[in-house]
């Protein structure tokens, strides 16, 4: 178990706000029992009253759990200075096995928290509250994932052996070895970079036409390519470095913490995109599209400006 | 951010003025012990670390069956022999027990052409006096131990066979660099040997010069391979074991400053629900003259957002001042702990901004959430039933 005061900071707010979203979770399911809009009594009365709580609740642990992830980030990060062969946070996600699914399922759950956010308010817009039952059912689910995530967090935190060796990302993320990963990062750069572009241009054809389904998909598809070219290709020039394949260092003080920029922007240009085929908004659409056209600008700039300055590409 | 509900909260924070101060000086408070815990262990590990940067890249030394034994001045050549050794050199030291009560002090032996660890050493290089004049040089804090009994001009020293070693007391070291030197007592290889009991052909324990950082690891292990005795440790390896200690300490006390935070929310909670007559008829009326429910928790989260942040810039203002500028009266002990001869360390400022984002995440959120429940009942208050 690792006695440190950030990893004692995340358990102890994690559990903070799971215990808030119970009461969220109660009255949820209340909703989902017995709501009913027609209905003019004293419990159809009291559920719409106790709506407001869920709703209020829900936002709070939004707006701390977008804050909370990067918190545990940057925790991840300072561990690799306490753990033996760490070199940043990839080593420290890879010392314990439940490493991986808890960071996956944070990202997921942050996309379900801020759906929610968007469907409470989609829902406050009209007068009859047609998506009362879907967000309290979203909720539902969304309780038991961050239920979850918070057991595997704990026994992530308990598992992690300060005196263990961990790999550094240099093993990782190599080349060689048989992994999907090392396959995927064997293919040429000009696959990399030009599934990139084409995908961004094929976002851009969706948006101008206004073809909400193809863009929503698009940018869910936007999510994978665009981590992994960060992996393979962009990520090489921000470190000008043609072996440095790592997805954490970017998150480093070296590196001016451009990692924390650029996945903030990809979230919630992804998020608005998927967002934008759900409820067909062209608000929603314009918000993705700029978020997803500042991230491939910066992501742009860093071999355009290695170029600029040497004359030459990194490969 | 909607400026007429702000307005309005600010004026409805003033109306209640005896609540409100209660639910800010609570918050100011648990800011300010949390801070003040956070902000002298950052500045303790920060000096501490700065420190080893002082130390030699390797140590070896003899350990048999957990204990430290003298080390053989044969071992040195196998070690130099190693590619991209530099140097090593043998360091005689150890600690001397002063009187009765346990007062300790460190011996170290220096030689005319011995590195100095350090150049804190080195900037009091006096060797040239101490070996002519068969002198001592010793530490701020062991002169003053040494002047409460009243030996002003030398030191007498008792070795292990039981032989008196009288010395003159030649220099007395600097205070700017008492961190290092404040138990120090410094006096010529030959003298220190006898003090501390080490044969002629043994050292306490072997620096090891690496110049090239990126080989050290390697040399460490091929110096361990030398034989089962040898205890190598690395300057990174020393590194981590402080950095481990002190992110521990801080983490025990988050663990039981959770009951801190308990009782601030049941509080904050506590004094928060209770709603005056004139507060329910307050929001009855801003309720029929048609303010929603969202609108009323805003003006509550507002409410809630200026305490906060007044309470933290607040809390971590006043920490500040308590450990930069008061130098954490009481609270330093709990890392220093009390010793007779412990250096006098100067607690200095480290920005380290992220311990500011940990103080705000532990305390702020606790408050928000306790306010969530109180500020809805407020929100949901039936109008008519108030108003009648």
């Amino acid at each position: 178990m690792l006695v440190n005061p950030f990893v004692i900071a995340n358990l102890l707010l994690e559990s903070l706000l799971l215990a808030l979203a119970f009461i969220a979770f109660v009255v949820s399911l209340q909703v989902l029992m017995w709501w009913d809009f027609s209905k003019n009594d004293t419990l159809q009365y009291r559920l719409q009253k106790r709506i407001y709580l869920v709703s209020t609740i829900a936002k709070y642990i939004l707006s701390l759990k977008i804050a909370l992830f990067l918190f545990f980030i940057y925790t991840l990060d300072h561990l690799s200075l306490v753990l033996h062969g760490a070199m940043c946070a990839v080593g420290v996600v890879d010392a314990s096995s439940y490493g991986k699914p808890l960071l996956f399922l944070k990202i997921i759950n942050l996309y379900l928290f801020a759906f929610w956010i968007v469907l409470n308010e989609e829902d406050y817009r009209h007068a009859e509250l047609p998506y009362t039952k879907l967000k309290s059912f979203l909720f539902l689910t969304v309780y038991l994932l961050f239920g979850i995530e918070l057991f595997l967090e704990y026994s992530y935190f308990a598992d992690i052996d300060p005196m263990s060796l961990v790999s550094c990302c240099g093993a990782v993320f190599s080349k060689s070895g048989e992994t999907v990963l090392a396959a995927l990062l064997q293919l040429p750069n000009s696959l990399l970079y030009g599934s990139f572009y084409a995908l961004f241009l094929m976002l851009a054809g969706a948006f101008v036409f206004r073809l909400y389904a193809f863009y929503a998909a698009f940018s869910a598809l936007f999510i994978p390519v665009a981590l992994f070219t960060l992996i393979g290709y962009f990520g090489t020039y921000i470190y000008e470095l043609p072996t440095h394949h790592c997805p954490f260092c970017l998150l480093q003080k070296e590196y001016g913490y451009i990692g924390y920029i650029l996945y903030t922007v990809l979230f919630f240009g992804t998020f608005y995109g998927m967002l934008s085929g759900f409820f067909r908004k062209q608000n929603y659409l314009k918000r993705s599209f700029s978020f997803l056209l500042i991230y491939t600008l910066l992501v742009s700039f860093y071999p355009l400006w290695y170029y600029m300055q040497n004359g030459k590409w990194l490969y | 951010m909607n400026f007429y509900l702000l307005d309005f909260a600010i004026a409805s924070l003033l109306l209640e003025k005896r609540k409100n101060l209660f639910v800010f000086s609570m918050l100011f408070l648990v800011v300010f012990l949390a801070g003040s815990f956070l902000f002298t262990a950052s500045s303790m590990r920060q000096m501490t670390l700065h420190a080893a940067d002082a130390l030699p890249e390797i140590v070896v030394q003899k350990r048999v069956g957990g204990r430290l034994y003298p080390i053989s001045m044969e071992t040195i050549l196998p070690i130099v022999e190693i590619e991209g050794v530099a140097s090593v050199t043998p360091r005689v030291w150890g600690t001397y027990t002063f009187d009765a009560q346990g007062t300790l002090f460190s011996v170290v032996g220096v030689d005319r052409y011995d590195y100095l660890y350090g150049d804190s050493l080195a900037s009091v290089r006096k060797s040239d006096k101490i070996i002519q004049g068969n002198g001592v040089a010793v530490g701020e804090g062991v002169y003053r131990v040494l002047k409460s009994r009243f030996f002003t001009k030398e030191v007498h020293l008792l070795s292990p066979k039981g032989e008196m070693l009288i010395m003159p007391i030649v220099t007395v070291f600097p205070k700017s660099t008492a961190l290092f030197t404040n138990d120090l007592l410094v006096m010529d290889v030959q003298k220190a040997r006898k003090v501390l009991g080490i044969s002629k052909d043994e050292a306490s324990d072997l620096l090891v010069d690496v110049p090239n950082p990126d080989e050290v690891d390697t040399i460490a292990q091929k110096i361990s391979l030398l034989s089962p005795v040898l205890h190598v440790r690395t300057k990174e390896q020393i590194r981590t074991v402080y950095e481990e200690m002190f992110d521990y300490r801080s983490g025990v006390f988050l663990l039981l400053f959770t009951i801190v935070l308990a009782t601030l929310f049941f509080l904050t909670s506590e004094r928060l629900s209770g709603l005056s007559h004139a507060q329910r008829k307050e929001i009855a009326v801003l309720k029929a003259i048609g303010w929603s429910i969202r609108n009323i928790i805003s003006v509550k989260f507002y409410e809630g957002f200026f305490i906060a942040s007044f309470a933290y810039f607040g809390g971590v203002a006043a920490a500040f001042f308590y450990v930069y500028v008061l130098q954490a009266p009481l609270l330093r002990f709990v890392f220093s702990g009390f010793s007779t001869v412990r250096p006098p360390l100067e607690l200095t400022f480290f920005p380290d901004w992220s311990l500011l984002l940990l103080l705000f995440l532990i305390t702020v959120p606790v408050y928000f959430a306790a306010l969530i429940i109180p500020a809805w009942r407020a929100a949901v208050e039936d109008v008519d039933e108030v108003l009648r």
